[in-house]
């Protein structure tokens, strides 16, 4: 099969696979805040709420569309297709299995940060767009995060590129299922780079408790505020997708990916996600937002030197560990 | 370590809830038995003897806080039933759209004559079909489920009591399900992989390359990513708005990340996308939104000084460029020639080998640039403003 | 390693073929408003008229931050060749990347102390 077509199969199945994760994932998570909060969730459309994602979609879909006065209409338009772009081309590196993979780049990593990266463009360009204070407050906050978290996100990254001395989602997956899963072994930089990892990922993702861009209370809904109907759905598409595949992408880095017994790499793999999305909605209905400065401040002050830190140790893990504790 | 400590604590919390059952039910199919003191509309019942206990003593119209009770009062005359001479009452309406359920008109009916029911009227269109008239208020006693308490008891319950504390039951929580722990199956006689022959993948990789110089499809996309970057350089000089000329420079971004990536430059098309794309440009769009408007930066048709200084920047540039460009060795055969592929521990190898002092160099020019900004930072810090510092009018 | 980055491009054709699908889709379906008015295009203010345009004046901070994104991920890009190296050439690589971490680690010390990246 020629790449194309290769990278347009896995495509076209891994997008929709990831849709309708991402329905369930939404009908889970008001299930879930449900019962933390002691409550039933959704229980009215199809057996248990199961198909209220289904009926938001539709009602979403039927939404009228306003682009408001005075904005930016190609940029407004165009805002909303990149976020969606950019979210789901993340998971293009993604090694769903030893041999599942849309495009098993030698630089996988550098590629993901980088796709992911670029989600603040969007962002930036509805804020602007909208032609709204909150909208382009909102962006701005976005964007100023996004970037300062990417920061320590690059620097947990390395830890397990320094561990495994690959670049690519795979090898870094091979090699973990020929020797340990690097958030069991070498525990001192492999734990906590998982849990830096897992930071600054919901912080790019912006999701509570880094959801200042926004913040409902007291900025309506950041640079989603003018946004109506199906483009609303697709940043609300690609926030959602943004989470699942840094879920993956976890999975992947710290926990071995495809790698367990008895079962096929992809159920390991599948199961490894979605049991870290189920923790990034655990978080995400249990903390309490943070203040912009104290963003800040936890980012520059404490887990980039954290990172740098954990960079050294597994550099220095590599360098003088003795062979039989590889 | 205490924030950590508490976040676990609420996580746990928040966890722990999930598990147990819930506060809420499906309100309409499930509906939850009531408190025993539920009550929410009035009726008018019959004493022991079977007549209307009301003896219209106007107590409860008195007490009433929102003076909603209306009794008219009738004249005494022979029980029926006993006959024994006693009062009547000739009309009884209670507003029950202004009531605030505080049970004082039952409190203090020493006839027991008014009381609170369980059920609820329906709910109405019009205010004035909550004013419930006597008919109604008779009704109510004989249809409805009557309330916990009556004048009789709520009086006595006022005298003082001891009341006897019993301890909640302390509830078992629910087991929360332990986690499953994912076993770690590590075979130690697990062989590695061997070493891929790198020699021989690369030769594979540059003989691809050189058939794919040639290619026509090859030439076409270079083709045409060249004409994007072209053209959104272009168009970066000639946007009228900023902000726009620096998206369309994320595309002159992009596009050259793409003639990195096929040239075979993974990782340089990688890091063109980190660093300019989300790094640089992020810089140029926050240079932009700290300035204070972008209306009127419009280059006027009678500025002929700008065009041209730029131009011969532009041109300098350019003749310094090409000049490297053409003095760089062995590219005189490059379309037939294609080079070998850099993997990345080449570059690895080049930069922590031949060239390591420059690789230090390079931190000391970080340095400088880091405390550079620090120094320009602090200098241009306008004191302690809040975000936006001045809305436009 | 090209047809890697062609298998990508795919895949971001096919994610760019569902954004303008929903787009697409929504058209077909929404709504439409029998007769517009002025007032459903204002942008949002809370209920306020919306008081000139939405631009305004961002704080330098902003600006910093962004110039430390650029700084810190220019170390950490240089770190990933190092870092697929590591192994093969042993303590040297180490201690010329130990050095390099250090010295930009003296520059995020300086930044501390000056309080730059204060955001409040």
């Amino acid at each position: 099969m020629s790449a194309l077509g290769h990278g347009a199969l896995y495509g076209a199945v891994l997008i929709a696979v990831m849709l309708s994760t991402v329905a369930v994932g939404i009908w889970f998570e008001r299930k879930f805040a449900g019962r933390m909060q002691s409550r039933l969730g959704p229980t009215i459309v199809g057996p248990m709420g199961l198909l209220q994602p289904l009926a938001d979609v539709v009602k979403l879909l039927q939404k009228e569309d306003i682009i408001p006065a005075g904005a930016d209409r190609a940029l407004f338009n165009l805002a909303p297709v990149l976020a969606t772009i950019f979210s789901l081309g993340v998971a293009a590196v993604l090694p769903l299995s030893p041999h599942m993979i849309a495009a098993d780049l030698d630089i996988g990593v550098v590629y993901m940060l980088a796709v992911g990266g670029l989600m603040v463009v969007p962002t930036f360009m509805a804020g602007w767009a909208s032609n709204n204070k909150f909208a382009l407050l909102g962006g701005m906050r976005a964007v100023a995060q996004s970037i300062s978290y990417g920061v320590p996100l690059v620097l947990a990254v390395l830890v397990p590129v320094i561990l495994s001395g690959s670049l690519s989602l795979a090898g870094i997956v091979r090699w973990q299922s020929e020797h340990h899963w690097f958030a069991l072994w070498p525990v001192i930089p492999g734990l906590p780079a998982f849990a830096l990892y897992f930071m600054a990922m919901l912080a790019e993702a912006n999701r509570i408790p880094f959801d200042i861009p926004e913040a409902e209370s007291e900025l309506v809904a950041g640079v989603t505020t003018e946004y109506t109907g199906a483009k609303f759905t697709l940043f609300y598409l690609a926030e959602y997708v943004h989470t699942l595949v840094g879920s993956a992408i976890g999975a992947a880095l710290f926990f071995g990916g495809w790698d367990g017994p008895f079962a096929p790499g992809l159920h390991w793999m599948v199961a490894k996600t979605l049991a870290l999305f189920v923790v990034v909605y655990w978080v995400r209905w249990t903390l309490l937002r943070l203040r912009s400065d104290q963003l800040m401040e936890l980012c520059w002050k404490w887990l980039t030197p954290i990172g740098v830190a954990l960079v050294l140790i597994a550099a220095a893990w590599v360098q003088f560990a003795p062979q039989g504790a590889l | 370590m205490g924030h950590i400590n508490d976040t676990l604590r609420a996580l746990w919390t928040t966890l722990r809830t999930a598990f147990r059952p819930t506060s809420t039910v499906q309100f309409p199919a499930v509906v939850r038995p009531r408190g025993e003191r539920y009550r929410v509309s009035f009726a008018l019942p019959d004493d022991e003897n079977g007549e209307m206990a009301c003896i219209g003593c106007l107590t409860c119209e008195r007490i009433c806080p929102s003076q909603v009770i209306k009794v008219k009062p009738g004249v005494k005359r022979e029980s029926p039933v006993t006959g024994k001479k006693r009062a009547y009452t000739d009309d009884f309406v209670i507003d029950l759209s202004a009531c605030i359920q505080c049970e004082l008109c039952v409190q203090v009916c020493n006839n027991d004559a008014i009381v609170m029911v369980r059920e609820a009227e329906q709910p109405m269109f019009e205010r004035e079909d909550l004013v419930l008239g006597f008919a109604r208020l008779r009704k109510n006693a004989t249809d409805r489920t009557r309330s916990w308490g009556h004048g009789t008891m709520l009086q006595e319950s006022q005298e003082p009591a001891k009341v006897e504390k019993k301890a909640p039951a302390v509830k078992a929580a629910p087991a929360v399900a332990a986690e499953p722990r994912q076993p770690a199956p590590r075979s130690p006689s697990r062989a590695a992989e061997p070493p891929e022959d790198g020699a021989r993948a690369r030769a594979r990789e540059g003989a691809r390359a050189r058939r794919g110089g040639t290619d026509v499809s090859a030439t076409l996309a270079f083709g045409v990513v060249a004409a994007c970057a072209l053209l959104s350089a272009v168009f970066v000089v000639r946007a009228v708005d900023l902000i726009r000329a620096v998206l369309w420079l994320g595309i002159t971004l992009i596009a050259t990340a793409a003639l990195y990536a096929m040239l075979g430059a993974s990782f340089l098309a990688g890091v063109q996308l980190l660093l300019y794309v989300g790094g640089v440009m992020t810089l140029m769009v926050f240079g932009v939104m700290i300035t204070r408007r972008h209306e009127g930066i419009a280059p006027t048709a009678t500025d002929t000084v700008r065009p041209v200084r730029g131009a011969v920047v532009a041109a300098s540039l350019f003749g310094l460029v090409a000049a490297a460009i053409v003095n760089t060795d062995g590219l005189d055969d490059a379309p037939a020639r294609a080079l070998a592929p850099l993997t990345l521990a080449d570059l690895g190898r080049s930069i922590l080998v031949e060239h390591v002092l420059a690789f230090e160099a390079l931190s000391l020019l970080l340095l400088a640039a880091i405390i550079g900004a620090v120094v320009i930072a602090r200098r241009r810090d306008p004191g302690p403003l809040d975000e936006p510092t001045e809305a436009s009018r | 390693m090209q047809s890697a980055w062609l298998s990508a491009l795919a895949f971001l054709v096919v994610s760019t073929l569902l954004g303008l699908g929903v787009l697409g889709a929504a058209k077909a379906l929404r709504v439409r408003a029998r007769k517009d008015s002025r007032i459903k295009h204002l942008t949002y203010e809370c209920g306020e008229q919306p008081d000139g345009l939405a631009w305004m004046q961002f704080h330098a901070r902003y600006y910093v931050v962004a110039l430390f994104f650029v700084l810190f991920d220019v170390e950490a890009v240089f770190l990933f060749p190092w870092a697929v190296v590591l192994r093969e050439l042993g303590a040297q690589a180490f201690i010329a990347a130990v050095s390099f971490v250090v010295v930009l680690m003296l520059g995020w010390f300086y930044v501390l102390r000056k309080e730059a990246l204060q955001w409040q």
